[in-house]
Order: C-alpha cells, then sequence, then structure tokens
C-alpha cells in the first residue's frame, strides 16, 4: 500500500507526458538560415583557423541590412523563399573592397512539427563569389535546414 | 472527463492493493491430492484437482472446510513434500474498449481515435493480444497550415501474466508484454502558408493526398483487475518504438493512428480497458506447493 501514491504520482505523469498537444507549443525554430563562417588561411592552406572580422556588413542586394558593421567570425542569413537564387553583399572590414555572393538552390517546403508548421529548407546547387578579399570557398554541407549548421567557410590569406 | 478517468484508475489500484492483502489462509489446503495419482496412472486423468469437489466459486465454504481440515491435520505427523496441485481456470476471449481514447479527445482536440481490444488465455500465464482502431485527425490554424488525416491500425502480441495469484478463481493479472503495430492511413495539408519577413515574402502551398504504412514495436506494461464476473478494468503503459515511417520526411502525418505523434521516433502512451471476458473453455493451471507459501 505504501507505494499506491508513488505509482499514482508516475501515472499522472504518464497521463500528461501521453496527452501532450503538440499543436499548441512550437518547439522548434523556424528559421532555416544558411550559414558562413570565415577562415584565415595560413601556410598555403596548411593551417585554417578561425577568424573573426571587426565590421561585417551583410545584406541581400537591394534589400536592408542583416548585419551593419559588427564584428563576426560567422554569418546567418535566409536565402529567398520566392527565388532560386539569391545575391548578398558582404563587406568585412571599412577598408577591405567588398565581395559579392551568389547562392543557386532548390526549395523545399518542410514541415517543422505540428506546433511551428512550415519552414522553405533549401538544398545548395552552385556558390559563385567575387575574389577581392576573399580567397577561396568552401561548401561544408548542401542542406540549408533549421539545423543551424555551417554551410560554407570563406577563407582568406591576409 | 480527467477526474473520472483519474477516479476509475485509483478505484483499480485500490482492488489491487485491498487483493494483495487477502491473507494465504483464503487458499484452501489440498487435502488428498489426485494429481499424482491420476497423472502416474493414466494420462487421460489429468482432469482431476488439488481441491475436495466444492463450488468452486464458494470461497467462504473452502475456507471453512480448509480451516476444519488444517485443525484436523494438526496432530499427525509432518509431511515431508507436499505434492504441487492443479486446477482449472477460466480461459476464453476477452473484449474490450479503451475508453483513454475518449479522455484524449479533451487533451488532444484534433485526433478521434476508437480502440478495441481483445486477448485470448494460450496457456497457464500466456495471453495473445490483439489490438485495432481507427484514427481522425483534423487541424487548422488560420496563420499556418490546415490537416486532414484518417487511418487504421492493428497490433497483435503476447502477454505474460506476472502475478502470483492468491486463489484458484482469481483472474486479475499483472503483465508485461510486446506487441508488432502496423498501421495505414491517408492524409493531406490542403492548405499552408510561410512568412519572412526579411525578403517580405509569403508563400503558399498544399500537399496532395499521401497514404503511407508504418511498423513500429509496443512494450506494454499493465493491470487488470476483475470489478465484476468477468467484467474486468485494466490500465497499461506502453513504450513504442518506430521501426519502419513510410511519411516522407519534409511533410510527415501529424499522428500516425495506433502510434501517436507522427513526428517522433518513440512514443509513450497509457491506455485504460473496459473488457469483458467471454469464459469458452478452461485452462489447467499448474502450481507448486512451495510457491503458494
Amino acid at each position: 500500500m505504501k507505494y499506491i501514491p508513488g505509482i499514482i504520482a508516475l501515472l499522472l505523469l504518464a497521463v500528461f507526458a501521453a496527452c501532450e498537444d503538440e499543436t499548441k507549443t512550437c518547439d522548434q525554430t523556424l528559421l532555416a538560415d544558411l550559414g558562413i563562417n570565415f577562415k584565415k588561411d595560413s601556410l598555403n592552406g596548411y593551417i585554417n583557423k578561425d577568424t573573426t572580422w571587426p565590421k561585417v556588413t551583410l545584406c541581400a542586394l537591394d534589400k536592408d541590412t542583416i548585419i551593419s558593421q559588427q564584428a563576426r567570425s560567422s554569418v546567418y542569413f535566409a536565402l529567398d523563399p520566392l527565388k532560386d537564387s539569391s545575391r548578398f553583399y558582404l563587406k568585412l572590414d571599412s577598408a577591405a573592397v567588398a565581395d559579392t555572393l551568389t547562392f543557386r538552390y532548390t526549395r523545399t517546403p518542410h514541415f517543422v512539427s505540428p506546433g511551428c508548421g512550415f519552414a522553405t529548407f533549401s538544398t545548395l546547387d552552385t556558390v559563385i563569389c567575387t575574389y577581392h578579399t576573399i580567397d577561396s570557398l568552401h561548401i561544408n554541407n548542401r542542406e540549408v535546414t533549421s539545423d543551424n549548421a555551417t554551410n560554407v567557410s570563406l577563407y582568406f590569406i591576409y | 472527463m480527467l477526474r473520472t478517468f483519474l477516479y476509475t484508475l485509483f478505484i483499480s489500484l485500490a482492488a489491487v492493493a485491498a487483493q494483495a492483502q487477502v491473507k494465504k489462509d483464503t487458499i484452501p489446503a489440498p487435502v488428498k491430492d489426485t494429481t499424482h495419482q491420476a497423472s502416474s496412472n493414466t494420462g487421460t486423468k489429468m482432469k482431476a484437482t488439488a481441491f475436495k469437489p466444492i463450488a468452486p466459486k464458494d470461497t467462504t465454504g473452502l475456507k471453512a472446510k480448509s480451516a476444519k481440515d488444517s485443525a484436523a491435520l494438526k496432530g499427525k505427523p509432518v509431511v515431508a513434500k507436499i505434492a504441487d496441485s492443479t486446477y482449472l481456470s477460466n480461459g476464453g476471449v476477452r473484449i474490450g474498449l479503451d475508453i483513454s481514447r475518449f479522455a484524449l479527445l479533451y487533451f488532444q482536440p484534433y485526433r478521434t481515435d476508437i480502440t478495441v481490444q481483445a486477448d485470448v488465455r494460450l496457456g497457464q500465464k500466456i495471453y495473445g493480444a490483439i489490438e485495432t482502431g481507427w484514427n481522425r485527425t483534423s487541424h487548422s490554424t488560420d496563420s499556418t497550415y490546415s490537416y486532414k488525416g484518417n487511418g487504421i491500425y492493428s497490433t497483435i502480441g503476447i502477454d505474460y501474466d506476472l502475478m502470483k495469484k492468491k486463489e484458484t478463481t482469481e483472474q486479475n493479472m499483472l503483465y508485461g508484454g510486446i506487441r508488432y503495430g502496423i498501421a495505414r492511413n491517408t492524409y493531406q495539408i490542403p492548405h499552408y502558408r510561410m512568412t519572412n519577413n526579411y525578403w517580405d515574402a509569403t508563400v503558399e502551398g498544399s500537399y496532395p493526398k499521401t497514404t503511407v504504412t508504418s511498423h513500429w514495436i509496443e512494450l506494454v506494461f499493465g493491470l487488470r483487475v476483475e470489478a465484476a464476473k468477468n467484467l474486468f478494468l485494466g490500465w497499461g503503459v506502453r513504450e513504442k518504438i518506430m521501426i519502419h515511417n513510410g511519411a516522407p520526411a519534409s511533410h510527415p502525418p501529424i499522428v500516425i493512428p495506433g502510434y501517436g505523434s507522427g513526428t517522433k521516433n518513440s512514443q509513450f502512451d497509457m491506455t485504460y480497458t473496459i473488457s469483458y471476458l467471454l469464459p469458452l473453455y478452461k485452462v489447467k493451471v499448474h502450481v507448486p506447493r512451495d510457491q503458494k507459501k
């Protein structure tokens, strides 16, 4: 008999766990942002270290600024959900010459969860950039989802 | 509804606790064990029981007889080894309805479920169990998406009775078991909408009707109490582990019938069942003497 209250408490917990209304709460992010990190290339590619640029400015062409003169080692931003390509302006320092990044991708509506609804996931096809400040780029992960992954690395020599 | 559910849950637990308090002297002491003799003579005479031919339901009579017999045996020398006993217990098909599915409608108003369970006694402690049910899911939000789905499912498996019986007529059971489940459901998303503030974009679309099949395994633990003659109340907890989800990863169903959330690889669930036993046959139950002590 002494175990009955404990059993009832466990069963009540079980009831609440089993009866959770998943449509009420959104426990995941709907942001499916593309991630880029910055790498400093030393010894001709033999040593690559994360690097922070002091005044990063980022925006899509003809759109509002996403990041304005902030110190960053990585940036995250959304691709255009209505088109299969997006172009971005990236200036890493006030003294540096700005570069342009072009992303070509395919879009997929993805059901994130009953509480959150849908988000647009993308699969990168091609990434093109100018090489004013950027030395090279590497695609790490083509799938742009809500997992906060770094999809592209930009390499610099300075 | 929740309160009623919890009350019935408590009542069943209390009933089991009360059963556990039943003294051992309610077990009728064997006066003459004919099993040994019968089995040694012919294999066909296994029907012989360990108890005197008193009406099996009359436990008061058995108790009185038992007390008298034990008093009469007091003066006799101690027997070195008491033989095992065998008796016949009710077997048959138990058909039930999972009433927790109706309570679930209060917590998850977007889903409607009906579940029917049945089990059949295969042996002394083994039960074959089958379950089938239907689900309808309908959810709509003005801003994000709407969803419609329905489907059927079945599970099949076995239960093992873990309870040591205090009386020969006792049919309560504390069981553990395993099930294999299969569901086939159809669903569609008539409308969804996504917005992106930076791009000032709204994306709208729909998913056509999709039919998928899913398979899973359930680990079951529960209790059944005979609340009235052949009428059982029982609760059970289940851990369901998905083996194969046939739905595409980009738009899984909200609910897989019988399993639960279509977006989870494992799922906890609870059932509360009211069921009735149709006693169709008898099952021979063998009880070693030392287990009753």
